[in-house]
Order: structure tokens, then sequence, then C-alpha cells
């Protein structure tokens, strides 16, 4: 025992000194505490144990104080930068997400574009299917203080407050973004990550519902005229409606349907919408619970209607599904690309981020997946790209419809945490 | 050596006539032809130390640890955590028995005319039946299932045969599925999902212990004025009785902790335990030792009614 904590301190001591070898010494400590659970060759299912074992110390060796414990949120761990030698940026995003060449699936003209321009390749994987799913993924990594395999990943807005506030993100270097001074004012500096030390924006969208027309057996004029409170309890719909399970989004159409504002809400008000919410689950109203997985199930017509992102539903080419923003209003939100802590191509992932940045880049990409860019000059670029676009309220909305749109109020880690225990329980 | 063994052991060689250096020769041999069972059996041994008794010792400590996942996991040997997860999701454990029983039940209702008639009726077509019993195994059982969505969804010809023979009411008025015009996310077709996924593990061991029966056993029942059922009952029914009931366990054991199936076609009310272990562990729950916790529970219930079932079926053969 006393042989353990001595190492342990010796240990502690020369990753505070020597920073550089932190990951040998992790390596190395890893095979330590392996031995010492006297696990020899065991099952991978062991490894995982033992991984998380070794994570408290690690953790701990850095100095970092990360975690609940510590008052001020640190900033995430840099692993060794490969950029210079390994030209490539591994990036995870959600599905629908990017454009793709309408002659050639495998092809993304954004990413090939961007190899063109700086020979660094993206290695692009759709793993993202729900900020919850996502996080449960990567986190026993980023506890243990390891390289998550990923350099870039895009996550919505109260995610990135969350891994902010836990220490797990790596502050952007300014020097490698300079087109990063071109942010719309009003995307500069949000709540959960102030003046976006961590984050650029890849997309501002709404979450709205998606109806298929022919299994609600509505007109595209009467589906306008819908409300959360008809998908959640009108019998005509019951079991065709799809929901969905991030406490966000999940919550905030509970909030809009009790008449609450999900910008400013009480605690009352969030156990009424939960309420609201279990009462359609138990009704047998809702039919399932969600990540970004719903739109086979919309299209194919086991929903007569959903949550949806709005331009998931603007993508899809068929007359009998459409967007509708609900009577008692939708919700907004931003997706942001992030650094996790320990990756190892963080300078390469930067450059990627200010080429995103770039407003015909971006104009080009909001114009195939119908969200909203954030850079000032895309509207410009808009113009000789799609002028269409310019009309269309999902890509560049007017007034009225940003006034129907809601933010979702910013917590702290602790709520959100409670919050979100909570509404699993009604999602299951 | 002191000198009082050597003595021994000259007396020894004296008295049948060897010499001292044969009967120390003899004696290697001997602790060689001692040691050499330990030798033989070390692969064995290696293995069951590799891959039962150190996980089954990893998945019992873990289940018995303090911490969280920013901070780490400590053994705290807190045997509360069986309390806990007991009291928070014994509705799950029990759901995962009753869809796994209904799997077993409807496996073996289906399995049993099935190998019947391909181990006595099929005659040539036989290894041509077995082959298309085995065949889907070839695909993906991930493949498998989300073709079941496909299948069972609301606009497919098999909801539409259904509705038109008043089925769907039928189903959602015994509550195993939720409203009249559709099936998925259902009760309903998660079990159907299981049965489909498990039939051949029913299939097959029944057919092997049928395949087996002398079909002159059967003329004999006939020559005693036996009737068809009589034969079935007295003479088929016990010989096959070691294939179903291990046709039967193959299916229950894994079926409880199935929960692909659950995930795919169920909805939010089919939530199994095999879920709650998966967000648990490496999902949005985060508590491993609760998931631990939970494996262990799972796996000592379901031990103890496969013992209890093995005791009544009756045949030691299994065990």
């Amino acid at each position: 025992m006393n042989d353990i904590s001595r190492d342990r301190e010796q240990f502690l001591e020369a990753a505070a000194r020597y920073p550089e070898a932190f990951k040998r010494q992790l390596g190395s400590a890893s095979r330590r505490g392996f031995l010492a659970a006297g696990v020899g060759l065991g099952a991978a299912g062991l490894l995982g144990a033992c991984a998380t074992k070794t994570a408290h110390s690690s953790a701990g060796s850095a100095g970092s104080g990360s975690g609940s414990s510590s008052a001020a949120p640190s900033e995430g761990k840099e692993g060794a930068d490969k950029s210079d030698t390994e030209k490539i940026v591994n990036f995870s995003n959600w599905v629908s997400y990017i454009d793709v060449d309408p002659n050639d699936k495998n092809k993304r003209p954004t990413l090939d574009n961007f190899k063109a321009e700086t020979g660094i390749t993206v290695d692009y994987t759709e793993d993202v299917n729900s900020n919850d799913d996502f996080f449960a993924k990567i986190h026993q990594q980023l506890a243990a203080g390891q390289d998550t395999g990923r350099d870039l990943m895009v996550l919505s807005d109260w995610m990135i407050g969350k891994l902010r506030q836990m220490g797990y993100l790596e502050p952007l270097n300014l020097a490698n973004i300079p087109n990063f001074k071109d942010l719309l004012p009003d995307t500069a500096n949000p709540a959960y990550d102030p003046n976006r030390k961590h984050t650029v924006p890849w997309a501002l969208g709404f979450t709205l519902m998606g109806v298929n027309l022919k299994s609600a057996g509505l007109t595209k004029d009467q589906a306008q005229q819908l409300s959360i409170k008809d998908m959640m309890t009108d019998a005509k719909y019951k079991g065709k409606v799809g929901y969905f399970a991030e406490m966000e989004d999940g919550v905030g159409f509970g909030l809009l349907a009790t008449g609450a504002d999900p910008a400013k809400f009480t605690d009352d008000q969030f156990n009424a919408a939960v309420a609201y919410i279990q009462k359609a689950r138990d009704n047998n109203q809702i039919r399932q619970f969600t990540g970004n997985d719903y739109i086979n199930d919309l299209t194919n017509g086991n929903y007569a209607m959903c949550m949806a992102y709005s331009g998931d539903i603007a993508q899809i080419d068929d007359p009998n599904i459409v967007w509708v923003v609900p009577t008692e209003g939708m919700l907004w939100f931003t997706d942001n690309m992030c650094i996790p802590a320990m990756a190892s191509h963080k300078t390469n992932a930067e450059k990627f981020m200010n080429y995103m940045l770039e407003p015909k880049v971006g104009a080009a990409l909001d114009d195939y997946i119908s969200y909203i860019p954030s850079m000032q000059g895309a509207d410009t670029a808009m113009k000789t790209i799609d002028p269409n676009a310019l009309q269309n309220q999902l890509i560049f909305p007017d007034a009225a419809t940003k006034a129907k749109a809601h933010e979702f109020q910013n917590l702290d880690l602790k709520t959100l945490d409670k919050y979100v225990s909570q509404f699993k329980d009604v999602t299951g | 050596m002191s000198a009082p063994a050597l003595a021994d052991e000259a007396a020894e060689a004296l008295a049948d006539g060897t010499t001292v250096a044969e009967l120390r020769a003899d004696k290697r041999v001997r602790r060689r032809r001692a040691t050499l069972p330990y030798v033989l059996l070390a692969p064995g041994i290696i293995w069951l130390v590799v891959f039962f008794i150190v996980p089954m010792w990893s998945i019992v400590s873990t289940s018995v640890e303090t911490g969280d996942m920013d901070t780490g996991f400590v053994l705290s040997w807190r045997w509360a955590n069986f309390g806990d997860v007991w009291s928070q999701w014994h509705q799950q454990i029990i759901r995962s028995l009753e869809y796994s029983l209904m799997c077993t039940v409807f496996c073996l209702i289906l399995a049993l005319p099935l190998a019947y008639f391909i181990a006595f009726k099929a005659g040539r077509w036989k290894n041509l039946l077995m082959a298309l019993v085995v065949a889907p195994f070839f695909t993906s059982y991930l493949i498998r299932t989300l073709a079941w969505k496909t299948i069972l969804a609301d606009d497919g010809w098999v909801v539409h045969a259904m509705n038109t023979l008043h089925i769907t009411p039928l189903l959602s008025g015994m509550g195993w599925t939720y409203s009249d015009n559709s099936v998925l996310q259902t009760p309903f077709s998660v079990v159907c999902g299981m049965v489909y996924n498990f039939l051949p593990f029913t299939v097959l061991p029944i057919y092997t212990a049928m395949e087996k029966i002398d079909p002159r056993l059967h003329e004999a029942g006939q020559d005693l004025y036996a009737s068809a059922w009589a034969t079935f009952r007295k003479v088929t029914f016990p010989l096959a009785l070691p294939g179903i009931v291990g046709g039967t366990l193959l299916t229950f054991i894994p079926a409880v902790g199935d929960y692909t199936n659950a995930v795919m076609l169920g909805g939010p009310k089919t939530k199994v335990i095999g879920t709650v272990i998966e967000q648990q562990m490496i999902g949005t729950g985060g508590n491993i030792p609760y998931g631990a916790a939970l494996s262990v529970l799972l796996m000592v219930g379901t031990l103890v009614i496969t013992l209890a079932y093995i005791k009544r079926a009756g045949t030691e053969e299994i065990v």
C-alpha cells in the first residue's frame, strides 16, 4: 500500500514537472494498474474497467483539477500536435449535415475543396446521433486524459457548455483562424462559451415539427395550423408521434406547450413540462423517443408528425413531408465545431474551422443542408451560388420567423445534470 | 540427501534386487508422470482462469465499487448497490424475463412441429430444409432485426393484412400493441423479433434429438394400438426431451440479456434490462458499478431459473 502511494506521489510530481513526458508516463501507469488489478490477459470488458481505474489517478496527476470539485472550469489539456507531419483531421459530425455531390454520394465537395486548398484530408465520420449518446461515447477517454481519436466534433450549444465546464475542450488558437473576426455579432459571444474561446459555429437552425401529410391525413395548409398540443394530445395521431429524447429539445417543446418560456423558466414550470410529456408517453401518444434517427420513420409513414431539425426536413425531396412551425413557437439551436482535449491534430482542425468561416464555403454548405450561416458576407456569397436560397426562411430567416424561435435557458452544470436525468426517466 | 534416507533407499533397492541407480530413474519417471496431468490440463485451466474466473471477479468486484466517471471508481465493497439497482430497475428485469419467457414458449410451439416435420416427414428435402433454418445466420443479426422494421411498417402489407383480418384491434385489446393500426414499437413487435432471431437455436437441438429416434419405435407404437397423439406423447416427446430442454435453454438464456430487438423494434415502454446495463456501462447512465451489479443480478437470476428448470425437466445429461 505504501509502495503504491509513494509511486503515485512520484508520478504526480513527475507529471506536473514534465508535462511532455506525461503521455509516456500515463502509458506505463496504465500498464502497472493493469497488472496490479491481477488481470494479466483479461477480456475486453476488463480493459474498460481498468481504464476507468487509472483514470482516477491520471486525472488527478495532471493537476488540472477538472471535474465538479473545482470552482472555475479548467481548459482541456493539449495533446502532442502532429499536424505538421500528419495532414489529416478526424471529424465527427451528425448525419445529413454536410453537402454531398449529387452525382456521387461518396464525394463531399466541401471536404474535397479543403483538401485541394490545404492538402489536409478530412476523415469524416457521421457518428453523432445525439449529444448525450456521443458524450457517453467519449466520456471515459476524456476523463482518463486520453486522446479520443477525434480532432474536431460538432455538438449543440448546451453540450458545449457542459464539456467546457468540465474542462474537456481545448481553447482555440485564433492565429490559425483569421476569419474568426467575421462571425456575425449575435453569434460571437454565446452564454455557453463566452467569446467563443473554444468553438466556431457549424450551423444554426430551428427545432420544429416535421409532418407526413399522407400519414397525418392533412393538407399542406392544414398542417401549418398544427400546434405542439395537437401532436401531444390529439387521438388521431396516437402512436404516430416521434419525440426528441434530448432534454433541451424535448423539454423545450414541453415548456412551449404548457405556456412557459424556454429562455426563462422556473423549476415548477420545468416539472410541469416534464409531466406533460410523461402524460403523452403514458397515453401511448408518443411512439418513440429518438435522436437524429427519426427521418426514416417520418418518410415511411410510421410517424404522422415528429419533432425535427429544420434542415433535415428541407433536405428531404418529397412534397409529402413538410416542416411546420408549431403555433406555440419553435426552438433555436446552434451546433458548434470544437476540439476535444488531447486531440492530436489541433492545428489542422483550426485550419478547417477557418476554412468553414469563409463566406462562400459557409454559404455553399448551408445552401445544401438548409441551415443558417453564422458569418458575415454569406448572403453576398449566396447571390452567386443560389439566389433562391436568400428567400428560404430556413437559411436566411426574416424578423417574423426569428420572432417565433426561442432560445433555451443557459444552465449551470449541476442543474443541467439534474434536468437531464429527470427527463431521462420519461424517455427511458 | 540425509544419511537415514539414503539408507532407506538402499534397503528398498536390496529388498527387490534393483540397483539404487535404477530406483532413482524409476522415481524420476514417476515424478514426471505425476506432473504430466497438470501440464496437459494447463491450457484448459489457463483458459478457464482468463475467460471465466478473471472476468467473473472483475464484474463482481466492479459491482461493489463506488464513485463516478470523472473522479474514478474505487472498490468500497458497497453491497447496497444491489439494493439500489433492484429498486430502480426491477421493472425492467421482470420485463426482460417476461419477454424471454414468451419468446421461449413461442419458439417451442413453432420449433416442435418444424423439427418433427424435418426429422420424420421431409425425406430427401431434409438437408435443404435444415440449411434453410440456418440460412438467416449468413446475414448480420442487426440487419435482420432492422429488416423487421420494414416488414412491420405501418404502411407495409403485413400490417394492412392484419388490419383487414382484424388482428391488430385484437392485439391492442390484449395490450400487446398500443393502437389499432400499427404494431411496431410495442411488446408484440419486440417478442416477434426475438422469436424470429432465436428460432434456429430452438429448432437445431430438437431436430438433432428427434433425428436419432428410430422410426421403428413409431411403428411399434402403432402395432400396440396407440393413437398418433399417444405415440408422440409416450415415445417421441420423451426421447426428444433432452433436445427440447437444450433448445429452450439455448433460447431463454441469451434472450434474457438481448436488447437489440427491444431497442430497434420497441418503444419507450419496452425498455429491457440489457438496455439499462448498456446505458450504465458505456452509455448515458455512466454508473459502471450499477451496470455490473445488474449484470450479476441477471446472471444469478438466470442461473437459478435454469437450474430449477433442469431439475424439473429431469434431464441430468444437460448438467
